[in-house]
């Protein structure tokens, strides 16, 4: 089942980029997480709905995320989500274990072949 | 495993956070947001809804992140199991039957003792109320003497408030212009009930002080004694009555369901008044006024504080004041308790045994169920191999039996518990006066029904499910679960489980036998007396002031003359102590036969009129009775019974010999011939012991309590109306109270340990038929499962004897192991009943006896029927079978 593999691999990375980018942007609905994940990827990360909401209320069931609703500017309702202490905790220790992954990889991958 | 928990809890967490229409909404939001993005940059907007991903799909997932996914799954379970349940509908209605019973029985005694000991107690701050006595191991009594109560009103410093109150007395109450009426007077202190936090529904409280003489005079009366003598008038404080010829002013109305701690349903009282100390004329020169002591704690003060707190003031007063037995009073100890455990006190025992015996029905059951099915599970192996083999996992399939387990379980439970509804309020026998009826069935209870029922699942569940899981798939496929050859380790376990229901069954049988032979022996024994078509009334002449001798004499005269004038009685006799139901009298010490050494004899005396003996039949054993004769003024003579004789003379002829009473003031004594002896009779119940007793002629020894004993010819209960008239118009101030057949004196007097024998009884029954089953079960499916094997044995040349004797014979192995079992069991278990048996001991071999070949011949009946099926087994069709 190589699509199950494949979304296993990308719910974890999802995950830290869902974090990262409310945490780094503030409170922030579906939609904008996705625009804006789409927007530094250049285009090259295209999160459909099926994959980004379970991941917002996975996050949010965590107790890393927490959840509101708002109007948006054009008085449209919105869940506007929101990082938490724990999210934020959470944060620091997968970007520090992203981190090392990266550098692991980096050697293994580049370094090794050389 | 933690972590799978939590993320469950966050899954139900999740389900109950957010709606589905919410995610929706939240949905659409994001598509509307996408296409405006999308029109706004001039591209497709289908080109942005279908990068956007479907909308019911996202909704889909979004939701099965939420939802409790298990929960679907369980569903799916649960239904199936219903489904495969119902195709088996006679095992599913044995099984949910036992269940319901198990489980029913269970929450029924649990309700019970939820009222008993866990529901608050109705008074105010119950948990601080505590029961104080002096508690004298040696002796097993617990008393206070008021000086001792005194001490500790006055010195203690770890109670916020400490009360006292007497036992309950008889008195005649009498008000202008009513009926006389006998009621039961409590005492209390006047602070009583002011520190339970229970008003008068009218009128006031006793006030402080309000116990001292010469302002004692005030009653509060009972909501029931308001309602049904005083028909409920307003006006009822400041209205003057008579207590046993003094008056009293009423003050107030106790609120309705008021109990007074501590009483029998038969002397609840219906007035109180306030003091604890108004005993004098009913304990003659004892000495001693035993009260009963609540309080209520300082707060933050443990039950070990106020009870060191209370025994130093005792031991600070020892020496102060003469204590009743003052040479046993030194390994008396202050004893402090709980309220609520100190009013369910004598109840506990029983409570608690009938609670061990419905722990063992259940488990019982829980054993039988197992087995049932276990033997389906056995029957289902091959569609189990199925599942397995086309992909389901061990944790799968195990789960499929849990479910089941569970929905058989919760049908029991609801039925059962359905059933403990409407038997709870049939167990309030027992339970204290005390305890507010019906005994509810509330959450409390309930709770415990579910989690029984899940227990029972779990227990009953677990080895089927157990065995499913690491079934054999290559087994179970080859052989297709009709004639397993693996047969050995299976056994075990179904033998084990209905040696198990053996063992218990036979502990419950064993209690129940003790029981129901403790109330044969009680129904055996001999009461000295014929019973039937006696009516026993009493009487109580007072004030006792106006009462003297004389006047006794002559009422007790006008009272038979009246008596014995009415239609239907064949003859009638007074008497000062009614047999069966005698009330507290003390024995008197000290006759002693003329002309020689005082020996120290203990004997009950009583006043009876001449035809007393001929009224109860009781057997004139030597000389003769009393006649018109022995008036006052003649020789005194007597009467003595046959242990009174044996205790004064041993085995000598007392007859024309003289008796000695004893004088507690000194000086002359009564001198007292005997004429006759009489047979021993019984005064207090079935239980009691025989009284040595010395009658004296009424007209020499006159009595103000006084008993009719009445034989009619036919039903005497229907002399009561009569008999009331006819005294109502010799003194309308002295009311007929304990008007009773003989009959049901002693049939009331072993009520409770009738029930209790009937519903351990009916327990047992109960337990003995879920046995039964169990065991046919077990024999009838292995019997089926070895059809091929009887089938080669019939065609070897074995004969219906031989098949007969091996079944049945497996069978009794099961029961033999089982019964050594239980009588372990029992030997040691039924150590408890001990406080409630008569006439026999825990270990009586016969009940032992017995009960085991009782068990042995269950056992055998359940199964032979199996095994004479088994003999008809056609050995070619069974052979044919592979």
């Amino acid at each position: 089942m190589p699509n199950k593999e494949k979304a296993d691999v990308l719910q974890g990375t999802l995950d830290l980029m869902i974090l990262q980018t409310v945490s780094a942007l503030g409170p922030l609905h579906g939609y904008a997480v996705a625009h804006r994940l789409e927007q530094v990827s250049n285009g090259a990360l295209q999160v459909n709905m099926g994959t980004l909401y379970p991941g917002l209320l996975r996050l949010e069931q965590r107790g890393f995320i927490r959840a509101q609703w708002k109007r948006t500017e054009n008085n449209r309702r919105a869940r506007y989500y929101s990082i938490t202490a724990a999210g934020r905790r959470r944060l620091d220790t997968e970007k520090a274990e992203w981190s090392r992954m990266a550098s692991i990889m980096q050697i293994l991958l580049l370094e090794e072949s050389r | 495993m933690r972590a799978r928990l939590r993320e469950w809890v966050l899954r139900i967490r999740g389900t109950f956070a957010r709606r589905n229409d919410e995610v929706e909404e939240e949905l659409r939001f994001h598509l509307e947001m996408a296409e405006a993005e999308a029109m706004r940059r001039g591209a497709s907007v289908r080109e942005a809804r279908l990068q956007a991903g479907g909308l019911a799909q996202a909704a889909e997932e979004a939701r099965d992140q939420s939802a409790f996914r298990g929960a679907a799954d369980f569903l799916r379970d649960a239904r199936l199991s219903v489904r495969s349940l119902a195709k088996q509908p006679q095992f599913t209605a044995v099984a949910v039957i036992s269940l319901a019973l198990g489980i029913g029985a269970n929450t029924a005694m649990f309700s019970v003792i939820n009222a008993a000991f866990l529901r608050p107690l109705r008074y105010a701050g119950p948990e601080r109320l505590i029961s104080a006595a002096e508690y004298n191991p040696k002796l097993d009594i617990s008393t206070v003497i008021m000086p001792d109560f005194a001490a500790w009103k006055l010195h203690n410093q770890t109670f916020e408030q400490i009360e006292a109150y007497g036992r309950t007395l008889g008195r005649n109450l009498t008000a202008p212009d009513m009926a006389a009426e006998r009621v039961q007077v409590g005492h209390v202190t006047p602070g009583f009930f002011a520190m339970l936090g229970i008003r008068p529904q009218i009128g006031r409280d006793f006030e402080p002080g309000e116990s001292v003489a010469g302002r004692n005079a005030v009653v509060l009366i009972s909501d029931s004694l308001w309602r049904n003598y005083f028909q409920a008038q307003r006006d009822m404080p400041g209205k003057g009555i008579f207590l046993g010829g003094a008056p009293y002013t009423v003050i107030g109305v106790m609120p309705p369901n008021f109990v007074y701690p501590d009483s029998d349903d038969e002397d609840q009282a219906a007035l109180w008044a306030p003091d604890a100390v108004n005993a004098a004329d009913s304990v003659p020169s004892h000495g001693r006024q035993d009260v009963f002591v609540i309080g209520r704690l300082k707060p933050g003060i443990t039950l070990e504080q106020a009870r060191a707190n209370l025994e130093t003031i005792t031991r600070g007063m020892d020496g102060k004041y003469p204590r009743p037995i003052d040479s046993a009073h030194a390994a008396s100890s202050a004893r402090v308790l709980p309220l609520q455990e100190h009013l369910a006190g004598s109840y506990r025992m029983a409570i608690f045994v009938l609670m061990g015996a419905v722990g063992c029905i259940l488990l019982i059951v829980c054993a039988n169920v197992a087995n049932l099915s276990l033997a389906r599970s056995f029957a289902r192996e091959r569609e189990i191999a199925i599942r397995a083999a086309i992909g389901a996992s061990r944790f799968r399939v195990a789960r499929l039996l849990l479910a089941e387990s569970l929905v058989l379980a919760a049908a029991g439970g609801i039925l059962g518990t359905s059933v403990a509804y409407w038997t709870a309020s049939v167990l309030g026998f027992l339970l204290p006066a005390t305890i507010p009826r019906p005994i509810p069935v509330d959450l409390r209870v309930l709770g415990f029904a579910a989690v029984c029922s899940l227990g029972t699942a779990v227990l009953f569940g677990l080895a089927p499910s157990l065995r499913a899981s690491k079934l054999d798939l290559n087994g179970a496929l080859k052989e297709g679960g009709t004639h397993g050859t693996s047969r050995r380790n299976r056994w075990r376990l179904r033998e084990s489980l209905a040696v198990a229901q053996l063992a218990l069954c036979l502990v419950l049988l064993v209690g129940a036998g003790l029981l129901i032979r403790t109330f044969v022996n009680l129904l055996s024994v001999r009461v000295g007396f014929d019973p039937q078509k006696v009516l026993l009334a009493s009487l109580q002449l007072q004030p006792r002031k106006l009462y003297g001798p004389d006047r006794q004499r002559d009422f007790a005269r006008r009272v038979l003359g009246a008596v014995q004038a009415l239609p239907g009685i064949e003859s009638a006799a007074l008497t000062s102590e009614p047999p069966v139901a005698a009330s507290v009298i003390f024995p008197r010490i000290g006759f002693q036969v003329e002309g020689e050494a005082e020996t120290g004899a203990v004997i009950y005396t009583t006043s009876v009129t001449e035809d007393y003996f001929r009224v109860l039949r009781i057997g004139m054993l030597q000389g003769r009775s009393f006649d018109e004769g022995d008036r006052e003024g003649r020789e005194q003579v007597i009467v003595l019974s046959r242990s009174a004789a044996r205790i004064l003379f041993q085995n000598r002829n007392p007859e024309g010999r003289r008796v000695l009473e004893p004088n507690p003031f000194g000086g002359q004594r009564n001198r007292w011939t005997v004429v006759g002896v009489v047979g021993d009779v019984r005064h207090e119940g079935l239980e009691g012991a025989v009284w040595p007793e010395i009658f004296r002629p009424l007209a020499q020894a006159p009595a103000g309590d006084l008993s009719l004993a009445v034989r009619a010819f036919s039903d005497p209960s229907s002399l009561a109306p009569a008999i009331r008239k006819a005294v109502g118009s010799i003194d309308r101030g002295q009311p007929v109270f304990g008007v009773e057949t003989v009959e049901a004196l002693l049939s009331n007097s072993v009520a409770q340990r009738r029930q209790r024998a009937v519903l351990l009884g009916t327990f047992a029954s109960l337990s003995l038929l879920v046995t039964i089953v169990g065991i046919y079960g077990v024999m009838a499916y292995s019997v089926t499962r070895r059809t091929h094997e009887i089938g080669v044995r019939i065609a070897m040349g074995a004969r219906r004897r031989d098949v007969l004797t091996m079944v049945v014979g497996e069978g009794l192995v099961m029961a033999a192991i089982g019964v050594a079992i239980g009588v372990l069991l029992s030997l040691v278990l039924t150590r408890v009943l001990e406080g409630l048996l008569f006439g026999l001991g825990p270990r009586d071999k016969m009940t032992y006896a017995i009960v085991s070949l009782v068990l042995v011949l269950a056992t055998s009946l359940a199964s032979y029927a199996p095994a004479s099926r088994a003999t008809r087994t056609d050995p070619i069709r069974a052979l044919r079978h592979e």
